[in-house]
């Protein structure tokens, strides 16, 4: 016979729980005082801390600041940290804007490792040794702060910029090393750009520089990027320009780039 | 002058021994209680009720007084103590009609134990959820809203895991029913 709920109920209140044991006070206030005396050791080394790292910020500020000064009186000391091989390039950022003008937006100094297919350009290849913004001085004074830190210590790129260099991998900059291998073999003449089939339509000399002038297929809404690539510099470009394409197939230029001066140490 | 509340005394609680252990000896039956009947180990429930006082101390902001009394949140951290203490993780599930053995019965040696002991080893064969709806309705007599808020299933599938215990301890216990009839 299948018992009712009420006998169910009634047994079930059958099984009573037995009080908890005095021990458990012991144990609690034991454990209470255990995290207690931890969280005060680590207040009191937070506040042993706190002074210290202040000093430390306040010290790599100082050095900061120094940095930027000496490298703003002594630009040559810059070079010290450039390795040997690396090609310096003194380049101008341009705007082409409505009325027809051009203005400059940004004048920078950068060194470049050389890409080789085993992949040296592991650590980004452009370091920017400094930088100025016409009109903006502001951004200049920042770029004086934090490039020349950047160009002495590159790695720290990684730190202050993380958003920049998340997904860049090593694996990334290998595959970026043997791509320009393969450009340079075949002398300077990609097929692809970010995706988009790219034709050579000329070469050009530029600064002494004989280049390959490669550009991007011109489709409708969609940008065009004609580059120009030097073999002699391992297929790094000395001129870029960046149009968009307008629905009667005109190309209205909206920004590019052109070295000024390249180097090699 | 009126007793302090749970939450004033949690908020001293990070200050002073005197009102942690207030808080304590407030709820510390209840705790251990449900942890008990949710392990079957003394043991357990001893180190489940300190780590669930404990734990208040960490993390008091994980108490939110708007969701519910402090009695409430206790009863699902026992809960979810008590799930470790099984070998759950948060999020899984433990299979509950799948793993009933419908020919489960009360093996004769049970008939010869004490009353409460055989319901003790009928409600630790439970499925852990249906223990757990079980325990906290039969014996906390919580309602059922605060079961379903405390286990964060719907009402309809309290009611669902209560009566599948019930008929599963129906099921299980008949043999000493008939036998403590027989008596």
């Amino acid at each position: 016979m299948t018992p009712s709920d009420d006998d169910l109920n009634g047994l079930l209140k059958t099984w009573t729980a037995p009080k908890s044991p005095d021990s458990l006070e012991r144990r609690i206030r034991r454990g209470y005082r255990e995290r207690m005396r931890s969280r005060t050791k680590a207040r009191r080394w937070t506040a042993r801390l706190l002074p210290i790292a202040g000093k430390l910020a306040g010290a790599m500020a100082a050095a900061v600041v120094l940095l930027a000064v000496i490298t703003q009186a002594f630009p040559q000391s810059l070079n010290l940290f450039v390795p040997p091989g690396s090609i310096m390039i003194e380049s101008e950022f341009l705007e082409y804007r409505d009325d027809g003008s051009v203005a400059v937006t940004e004048y920078r100094t950068s060194s470049l490792r050389r890409p080789t297919a085993n992949g040296v350009m592991a650590d980004g290849g452009e370091t920017v040794l400094s930088r100025s913004f016409p009109g903006h001085p502001l951004r200049t004074a920042a770029g004086d702060l934090i490039d020349p830190m950047l160009a002495i210590f590159p790695r720290a790129h990684r730190l202050i910029d993380p958003l920049l260099y998340k997904g860049f991998t090593r694996q990334f900059f290998m595959q970026v090393g043997q791509k320009t291998a393969d450009r340079i073999r075949n002398g300077c003449t990609p097929t692809t750009l970010g995706g988009r089939p790219m034709t050579v339509i000329g070469h050009e000399t530029i600064l002494g520089y004989a280049t390959t002038v490669s550009q991007s297929a011109p489709e409708v809404g969609a940008f065009r990027l004609t580059l120009w690539f030097a073999p002699q510099l391992d297929c790094h470009p000395l001129a870029s320009k960046l149009g968009w394409v307008q629905a009667d197939g005109a190309v209205v230029v909206a920004s590019g780039w052109r070295a000024l001066k390249v180097t090699s140490r | 002058m009126p007793e302090p509340t749970d939450e004033a005394l949690l908020a001293l609680a990070g200050e002073s021994e005197t009102a942690f252990l207030l808080l304590f000896e407030r709820h510390r039956e209840v705790i251990f209680r449900v942890a008990l009947r949710l392990t079957n180990s003394f043991a357990a429930a001893e180190d489940i009720t300190q780590e669930c006082f404990l734990g208040l101390l960490d993390t008091p902001r994980r108490f939110d007084p708007a969701k519910g009394p402090l009695r409430t949140y206790l009863y699902g951290a026992v809960r979810n103590l008590a799930r470790k203490h099984h070998g759950l993780l948060d999020g899984d599930v433990e299979l509950e009609d799948a793993e009933i053995d419908d020919g489960a019965e009360l093996p004769r040696v049970f008939l010869q134990q004490e009353q409460s002991q055989v319901i003790q080893q009928a409600i630790s064969d439970l499925p852990l959820p249906q223990r757990e709806a079980l325990v906290l309705f039969q014996y906390e007599e919580l309602a059922l809203e605060e079961i379903a808020a405390i286990l964060g299933i719907e009402v309809g599938a309290v009611k669902s895991r209560l009566h599948r215990a019930r008929a599963r301890l129906k099921r299980i216990l008949t043999p000493y029913f008939q036998g403590s009839n027989a008596r």
